[in-house]
């Protein structure tokens, strides 16, 4: 048995709520309650007791063999300190992930267990409204109605899709439930702030993605990039075949009525290979914002940066380089509901250097409006700032104004948390979190998406095949070689030369 | 540079498919950026004598190693593609196939390895084969592995390892 919060700091006059929990997480009442100093800490009548903080000092209360600490100070608490402490599913926390506020949720936070297979919800004075199983989840995502969507594996195959639960925001039940087709994976699982919850379905059998639309009820939008070509005839060179490839972005409504936007053509031969990137955040309630890198239809060696936005079914696309030295699309990563924009983009530095990663605000047209180098987007704040992956803070010019001591996870309500740990943080942040991660789908910039992904990165820091060949097998001269990789050169031309597919997703 | 391109645009995609199941934004990066990250270094790094593609010291580091050398090397093997003067090496750089599926590996093997910072053993055991979750994924010419490292088989982790990420991945991450 564990008491919730189990570590309290208070300021005199302060009265606080406080519960004991069975091992599953279960409150538990019937208890006798006592405070180890009445004079500092007075406790209610009621089942569980409510804390009165009486002067400044520190006790012990206990119930049935649990205990928690509790410090009275005399005036204010200073930035850091630790308002109150849960322990959390199982005693240890994982990650923490923001409720979004509404009238059919209690959650400020929800704590999901080391294991995660336990997630709790927190509320925002430090007790555990509910438990639920998530043993079975392969991702959940806070909606936009106080509750939890989950993807469930399948037991046989954990790659495999199951379904979709909805775990409600008051009591953590499974209020709904989607059975996912047979031999289903998805890709991708979007909430909508009108209650549908979007998914790319892949199944095995079927060949084919579909878009699932789950208790739509509403007027919503997911989009979901994708490249097609098709062959208008005639060839670029001896056997090489002329491909146009278009950009499209189908939009699907909550109620299954799908459109599609046209983003972009271009004509290439087959063999040129322009790779195509496109990351896609949503763009200030209108629509989404997407870019994307290519090589120049033509000449593949040289680089084509575009830029989207859509507004309803109609697209505005510039071409064009952002910022001197581009090597790579721009990456949208939060965006303010005025429609600016801050992202992040990679530059040659021209000096023969590696590139430097920069990151760039721009206006709600695409114009750069400031940049800074060295840094990343992280929260957008209310003043039209940013506060960057190092913990400084800029204002809507860029300008740095402060620097924080570390990033906490900040909840919809303002309050701070500890990552790690479920403890409210007392902060000296002073602007709360306007956008707190937009996310590839339908979801409003003006509520965003609640918690961010986890962040992995690829770090090129080789000097080895950017400016030489270093370490190609010569045969049979390398004495490396094995003996059983001499084979012909030719033996697999036909594979490699293959396209099985003139369409694929992004 | 075009070769450059190529295998980062490969490598990136090959990363980003490995987590497309779960929330996790994957992109380039710079030292100690993002929350856990692959850096790719130059050369061949010994493990108990053995030539390995990436390695990573501990569970619960943000930091794995991956060689490039040694996918350059096996790449080549992979498609196959045999060079035998160094003007062929050198003709190899506009080897569009062979670019991407030097990168598809680097990318597959980076995925391996931020797999390791989360799970070693319990999670993710390195005898298993057949995806990347393998131990000897990276060199297509051991048994019980193949080439589809480098963009000739399907990418998927083996169940155990799904399971490890969903778990340890579940409610995506803020702070």
């Amino acid at each position: 048995m564990t008491l919730a919060p189990n570590l309290l700091n208070m300021v005199v006059g302060d009265t606080h709520a406080i519960e004991a929990l069975g091992s599953s997480g279960q409150s538990l009442t019937g208890l006798t309650w006592a405070t180890s100093d009445s004079t500092i800490v007075s406790l209610s009548t009621d089942d569980p007791p409510v804390l009165t903080a009486v002067a400044a000092g520190h006790v012990i209360i206990t119930a049935g063999g649990a205990s928690a600490d509790v410090t009275v100070s005399a005036g204010a608490l200073p930035t850091g300190t630790v308002l109150w402490s849960n322990p959390g599913p199982g005693g240890c926390v994982g990650n923490i992930v923001p409720a979004v506020p509404s009238t059919n949720g209690v959650a400020d936070v929800f704590a999901f267990s080391c294991d995660g297979g336990t997630v709790q919800a927190i509320t925002a004075d430090g007790q555990t409204a509910w438990s639920a199983d998530t043993s079975h989840a392969i991702t959940v995502v806070p909606d936009f109605n106080g509750g939890l969507v989950v993807a469930n594996f399948l037991d046989s195959d954990h790659s495999q899709l199951a379904s979709i639960t909805r775990l409600d925001g008051i009591d953590g039940h499974v209020a709904s439930t989607y059975t996912a087709q047979s031999g289903a994976q998805f890709y991708g699982l979007v909430v909508h702030t009108d209650g549908t919850v979007f998914l790319v379905q892949n199944c095995d059998t079927c060949q084919q993605r579909s878009v699932v639309g789950i208790n739509s009820s509403g007027a919503g939008y997911a989009y979901v990039p994708y490249r097609t070509g098709d062959f208008p005839g005639g060839f670029c060179g001896p056997a090489v075949v002329h491909v146009n490839w278009h950009l499209k972005l189908p939009r699907i409504s909550s109620g299954g009525a799908s459109d599609t936007i046209s983003i972009y053509d271009w004509p290439e031969c087959f063999g040129e290979v322009n790779g195509l990137n496109v990351p896609m955040i949503t763009n200030a309630d209108t629509g989404t914002l997407l870019t994307w890198m290519m090589g120049v239809p033509g000449s593949p060696d040289q680089l084509l940066f575009g830029t989207a936005l859509t507004n309803g079914t109609s697209s505005t696309v510039t071409v064009a380089q952002s910022v001197p030295g581009q090597e790579s699309e721009v990456t949208p990563v939060v965006q303010a509901q005025d429609g600016s924009f801050v992202g992040t983009v990679w530059t040659d530095p021209g000096n023969g250097g590696d590139a430097v990663q920069l990151m760039v605000a721009f206006d709600s047209s695409g114009n750069v409006r400031w940049t800074v180098p060295g840094d990343q987007p992280q929260i957008a704040t209310e003043d039209g700032g940013v506060i960057g992956q190092t913990g400084v803070t800029y204002d809507g010019n860029g300008i740095a104004t402060g620097q924080i001591a570390a990033l906490l996870t900040q909840s919809w309500r303002g309050n701070n948390y500890d990552p790690g740990f479920v403890q409210q943080i007392v902060s000296s942040l002073i602007n709360k979190a306007k956008t707190l991660w937009a996310q590839l789908g339908g979801n409003p910039s003006s509520k965003g998406t609640a918690g961010r992904e986890w962040d992995f990165k690829l770090v090129w820091l080789n000097t080895c095949g950017v400016e030489q060949p270093c370490g190609f097998y010569l045969h049979p001269a390398n004495p490396l070689l094995h003996a059983d990789r001499q084979v012909d050169a030719t033996s697999q031309a036909a594979t490699i030369g293959s396209f099985g597919s003139i369409e694929e997703g992004l | 540079m075009q070769h450059r391109k190529l295998q980062r645009s490969a490598a990136l995609a090959a990363l980003k498919k490995a987590f497309e199941h779960f929330a996790v934004t994957v992109d380039e990066g710079s030292p100690n950026t993002g929350d856990h990250r692959a850096n790719v270094l130059n050369g061949i790094e010994l493990s108990q004598g053995t030539p390995v593609c990436g390695a990573t010291d501990n569970q619960g580091v943000t930091d794995s190693r991956v060689r490039y050398e040694l996918h350059m090397e096996n790449a080549q093997f992979a498609l196959p593609i045999t060079l035998v003067t160094l003007q062929d090496a050198q003709n190899a750089l506009s080897n569009i196939t062979l670019m991407k599926a030097i990168g598809t590996g680097i990318g597959n093997t980076a995925a391996h390895e931020l797999g390791h910072q989360f799970f070693i053993g319990v999670g993710m055991e390195d005898n298993s084969i057949n995806t990347y979750n393998g131990k000897l994924g990276c060199d297509p010419a051991q048994a019980g592995s193949g080439p589809w490292n480098y963009g000739f088989g399907p990418i998927s982790w083996e169940a155990v390892t799904f399971t490890a990420w969903a778990n340890a991945l579940v409610g995506g991450y803020h702070r």
